[in-house]
């Protein structure tokens, strides 16, 4: 009901602010307006997420959520967390850099505990990658 | 057409092309192989590596991963009880318990047969149909493509995941951000936010990649925190029988080719996914079995349904792909992202304006399944140990390849900001049970919609009464209402 609601929030941010900031609403002659799509689109998904918010408040759909809500949530915020520590470094410090420690901790952070296995693949593994997008494809990664 | 497929075979017959093929079977069959894993992940991280070769070279080599992805991962399936995919699924129950019976080397070679016979019936109905197919689909106006799209929408919504509401959502959401970017028509800015990096659109690569592998991995990362790994290893044994003979293998001709012919038909459906080809074609071959209580229990004929069908999609899903520009699945829609990369753009023009591509990709898909048949069955001791590594070892080099594939074509930040967003997304989509693949299919589907919808109203909106002058479309609209009707009301 959580998804249904946020969706339906945002279907109607974009229908109410995006689309008309964003989008011209001026037509050449013999067309229609390229905001059509755009309102139609997010109209239709403002409808069927309120449909979802209905059909969990009505009956049971028997569907399942993989992991609880709680998790949900805690997975969204760290990935959301991490995404943002890897756009700043590949952009700050570059891809080896980044690779390294980032192939290392997902490792150690999925249960990893081969030290030896751990160091030799998050650095063996970057560097060939860098080497081979230098050499085979001549792009000298960041 | 024989005489197009022999200049087609004389095209790609040439080493460079050979060596790319079987490098692509060889990836495709290793990453399929290896767990968390499948043939989806791989085509969307190595399809930026295509950008440096030729056209004919880049989708053979794609076409290799597919095929070589769908039969690596019958591996882990067979093996591990662990399948990789969801098809697989299928393949585990009854590859696992032939392997643990003591026979998991002739579980593995059924399941490459079955595969490599399967995707040869299917390249072959590919190759005699598309072209009656395409003549028809020259036949549509605005009006039927429409009607196409709007029948392939209820069709992926009707089958993808547990609620039909959530996955249209998903695809009417990916039409929505198919929109930003210049408009097709006037070419005004559409929320682009007087960003540059968003005239073009949103890229396509950096999307699917970002949503359905890189949020693939990052998902299966944090279940592994949560539950950790379980492995189920079947060791090889040195006495076990490990001899299928091809006499054997035929005995079950049968069940090859009704399966055959149930995942090539699967596949020409557009929006209809492999899984459900491997599912169908194992409960017909259950059905017509003299002794279906075998099934479950490590029936070679189990193996063989699933493996055969899942295989015969590969081929038959590039009927409506090439036909009309419509993807007969995910694997699919990646391929026309690769076709639109290289300059081809998928529909019935594709066979006049690029018909030596084309016909040379047919040729390379026929050498495609000997290679295959020759590399899996060589390389059958090794995938089982490819199988074995463990996931957390696996899984993180992924993330690197991701970010390297995404930056390489267009040396771009920005794309590799869309792929982490996207990834984010597509985590969220899967924990909260939206369909990912419904989010690309609609993002890629979006444009072809949005101008066949404007064309559609612009030519008969004076007079809505032709419409009833298209069976074609009257058709499809029906088709389509049903098919979502009936979703709707059974769940």
């Amino acid at each position: 009901m959580v998804a249904g609601g946020l969706l339906a929030a945002m279907a109607l941010g974009c229908i109410l602010w995006l689309v008309p900031l964003q989008v011209s609403e001026g037509t050449s002659a013999g067309d229609l307006p390229p905001s059509l799509i755009p309102y139609l689109s997010a109209g239709v998904v403002f409808l069927l997420a309120i449909g979802l918010v209905l059909q969990t408040l009505l009956r049971d759909t028997g569907e399942a959520l993989p992991v609880p809500p709680g998790s949900v949530l805690s997975d969204l915020l760290l990935a959301s967390a991490v995404t943002g520590v890897i756009l700043l470094a590949f952009s700050k410090l570059g891809f080896l850099a980044l690779a390294i420690p980032l192939t290392a901790g997902a490792m150690l952070f999925a249960g990893g505990r081969n030290r030896l296995v751990i160091a030799a693949v998050s650095i063996v593994f970057p560097l060939l990658v860098w080497l081979g997008a230098r050499s085979i494809f001549g792009v000298y990664l960041p | 057409m024989i005489e197009n497929l022999v200049t087609g075979f004389a095209a790609a017959f040439t080493l460079t092309n050979l060596l790319f093929i079987a490098a692509g079977i060889l990836l495709g069959i290793v990453i399929g192989a290896l767990p968390g894993l499948g043939s989806v992940t791989a085509l969307a991280v190595l399809i930026p590596m295509t950008y440096y070769m030729s056209p004919v070279s880049a989708i053979a080599f794609l076409v290799g991963i597919n095929k070589g992805g769908t039969s690596g991962g019958a591996v882990p399936a067979i093996l591990l009880n662990s399948p990789g995919t969801p098809e697989a699924a299928a393949t585990a129950l009854d590859g696992n318990p032939m392997a643990r019976r003591g026979e998991p080397v002739r579980a593995m070679k059924f399941a490459l047969y079955s595969s490599v016979t399967g995707d040869t019936i299917s390249d072959i109905l590919l190759i005699v149909l598309v072209v009656p197919f395409a003549a028809i689909a020259l036949q549509f106006g605005p009006l039927e493509y429409t009607a196409v799209l709007l029948f392939a929408f209820a069709l992926l919504s009707g089958i993808s995941g547990d609620n039909p509401l959530k996955a249209l959502v998903a695809i009417f959401a990916g039409i929505f951000l198919s929109t930003i970017g210049l408009d097709p028509i006037d070419s005004s800015p559409r929320m682009t936010f007087g960003n540059i990096n968003l005239y073009d659109g949103l890229p396509l690569t950096a999307l699917a990649i970002g949503s359905l592998a890189l949020a693939s991995v990052v998902e299966q990362l944090f279940d592994m925190r949560r539950d950790g790994v379980d492995s189920g290893y079947v060791n090889q044994g040195a006495n076990e029988n490990r001899a299928l003979p091809v006499r054997e293998f035929l005995t079950y001709w049968k069940t090859i080719l009704r399966s055959s012919m149930i995942g090539s038909l699967v596949g020409m459906l557009p929006g209809l996914g492999v899984t459900l080809a491997a599912f169908l074609s194992y409960g017909q071959a259950r059905r017509a079995s003299k002794k279906p209580d075998s099934f479950g229990t490590g029936n070679p004929e189990g193996i063989i349904a699933t493996e055969a069908a899942n295989s015969a999609v590969v081929g038959s899903n590039l009927v409506p792909t090439i036909a009309l520009g419509i993807p007969g699945n995910i694997a699919a829609a990646l391929l026309i992202g690769a076709f639109i990369i290289h300059g081809i753009v998928p529909g019935p023009f594709m066979l006049t304006m690029h018909g030596d591509v084309i016909y040379a990709l047919f040729a390379s898909m026929i050498m495609a399944n000997f290679i295959h048949l020759g590399l899996g069955r060589m390389g059958i001791s090794v995938w089982g140990h490819v199988a074995r590594l463990p996931k957390w070892a696996v899984l993180p080099p992924v993330l690197t390849l991701c970010i390297a594939g995404v930056y390489l074509p267009g040396q771009s930040g920005f794309d590799v900001a869309v792929m982490l967003v996207f990834a984010v997304v597509g985590l969220a989509m899967r924990r909260t049970g939206f369909p990912v693949v419904c989010l690309v299919i609609g993002f890629l589907l979006g444009g072809m919609f949005e101008t066949s919808l404007r064309q559609s109203v612009l030519l008969y909106s004076s007079t809505p009464g032709v419409v009833l002058g298209s069976p074609i479309a009257i058709g499809f609209f029906g088709l389509a209402v049903f098919i979502l009707g009936r979703a709707v009301v059974r769940k």
